[in-house]
């Protein structure tokens, strides 16, 4: 075993022991080239963040985490590889509760959607930057600007997690000109995060410096298919990860990210390994621990 | 024979247009097969032709009036849902 190694398994059995204690648990599913999060409040609350883009590949994660009911699932805007695969997950768990951006779109793939939804008898909740409370947990709706000049990417729904001292932000697939009207929005939901989902994969045009700056996560996790055709994560994404200092995982190498957290604020990273898995993209605090910090 | 008709799901990342058929399946064509004016939500028509053994023919068109339906269709489901509690909630 090389020493990178000894090192990775090290800081990842150092953090278990910080958080073996119930807590908060946010899976990055690994669903190929989309996005798929389920969030998991200690009250016993489950929250899916989009479902990726093939509803057998969606089940098949929550069916391994162990998940038998599912209270709210978010869109977090309706572009299939986060939505293709939520009519399956809707019809087979029947959320009590459905948001979306109230940005229609005009593919089969948004209506099967909502079809699902209307057999599921899901109630609609409109985003309107409310607080949606799982106990300890709260959920805080980055709502978008519902512009329909704008495309979907920028009219993603955002959701920071919040469990008391700790933090986690989920943009979708926002782009320069959502983040500039979150931070106009709402200052302050965006600020300092523990964690953080790439937006748009890793795209060279999802995050900025300007919101990663207010982010100033410690850990970024990359939602993306392996070799995918579009080039996720993109080279000036990882450097401005890098350059804020941020540990980087990857779905497409290191699987699906499970994030453990107290409301203390400390949290470790669980890999469940992957196709190509290797230790994290390092960055200017690579290999450090944040449990530790 | 009418054309298959596909929407434009989005544009990605080097150039490529991802299209959504009835079955909501996506498949990614250059960006450049598309009419120049195409954006994201239109609907396109795709004629495929073989003039020839060794020669086919893609051709997508724009349908205006389609992108207007689905959308129309969209909305109707949408506004067609019960709706939950506004503002903050407990679950």
């Amino acid at each position: 075993m090389s020493p990178l190694r000894l090192l990775l398994a090290g800081w990842v059995l150092v953090c278990a022991s910080a958080a073996s204690a119930q807590g908060l648990q946010v899976h990055f599913f690994d669903v190929g080239q989309g996005d798929a999060v389920l969030i998991q409040s200690p009250s016993g609350h489950n929250v899916l963040y989009d479902g990726g883009e093939v509803g057998d590949v969606t089940l098949a994660q929550l069916s391994a985490a162990g998940i038998t009911s599912l209270d709210l699932v978010i869109a977090s805007h309706n572009h299939a590889d986060h939505i293709g695969g939520l009519a399956s997950v809707i019809r087979h768990y029947r959320p009590r509760f459905y948001l979306d951006n109230n940005v229609p779109a005009t593919t089969r793939a948004y209506q099967h959607v909502l079809e699902a939804v209307r057999a599921a008898g899901s109630e609609l909740l409109e985003a309107s930057g409310q607080r949606i409370a799982l106990g300890p947990v709260t959920l805080r709706i980055l709502s978008p600007p519902q512009r329909a000049a704008w495309e979907q990417n920028d009219n993603s729904v955002g959701v920071v997690v919040e469990y008391g001292a700790f933090r986690l932000s989920l943009g979708g697939d926002a782009e320069s000109r959502l983040w500039q009207w979150w931070t106009k929005e709402f200052p302050d939901a965006v600020s300092e995060v523990h964690v953080h989902k790439a937006s748009h994969h890793g795209s060279a045009n999802g995050d900025t410096a300007a919101a990663l700056a207010r982010l100033s996560p410690e850990v970024v996790v990359v939602s993306a298919g392996f070799q995918n055709q579009y080039g996720h994560p993109h080279a000036e994404a990882l450097h401005l990860y890098a350059e804020h200092g941020a540990l980087v995982y990857q779905s497409a190498l290191h699987g699906t990210v499970v994030v453990e957290a107290q409301d203390s604020g400390q949290y470790a990273v669980f890999l469940a390994g992957g196709e190509g898995a290797r230790p994290p993209t390092p960055g200017l605090r690579a290999l450090k621990t944040p449990a530790l910090d | 024979m009418s054309p298959k008709q596909y929407t434009i799901d989005r544009f990605e990342d080097g150039g490529w247009a991802l299209l959504t058929g009835d079955r909501g399946r996506t498949f990614a064509v250059p960006r450049g097969w598309l009419p120049a004016q195409a954006r994201e939500g239109d609907v396109v028509g795709l004629t495929d032709r073989d003039p020839s053994p060794t020669v086919r023919i893609l051709e997508f068109e724009l349908d205006p009036d389609a992108r207007a339906d689905q959308r129309a269709r969209a909305t109707q489901l949408r506004d067609a849902l019960p709706r939950g509690p506004k503002g903050d909630i407990a679950l």
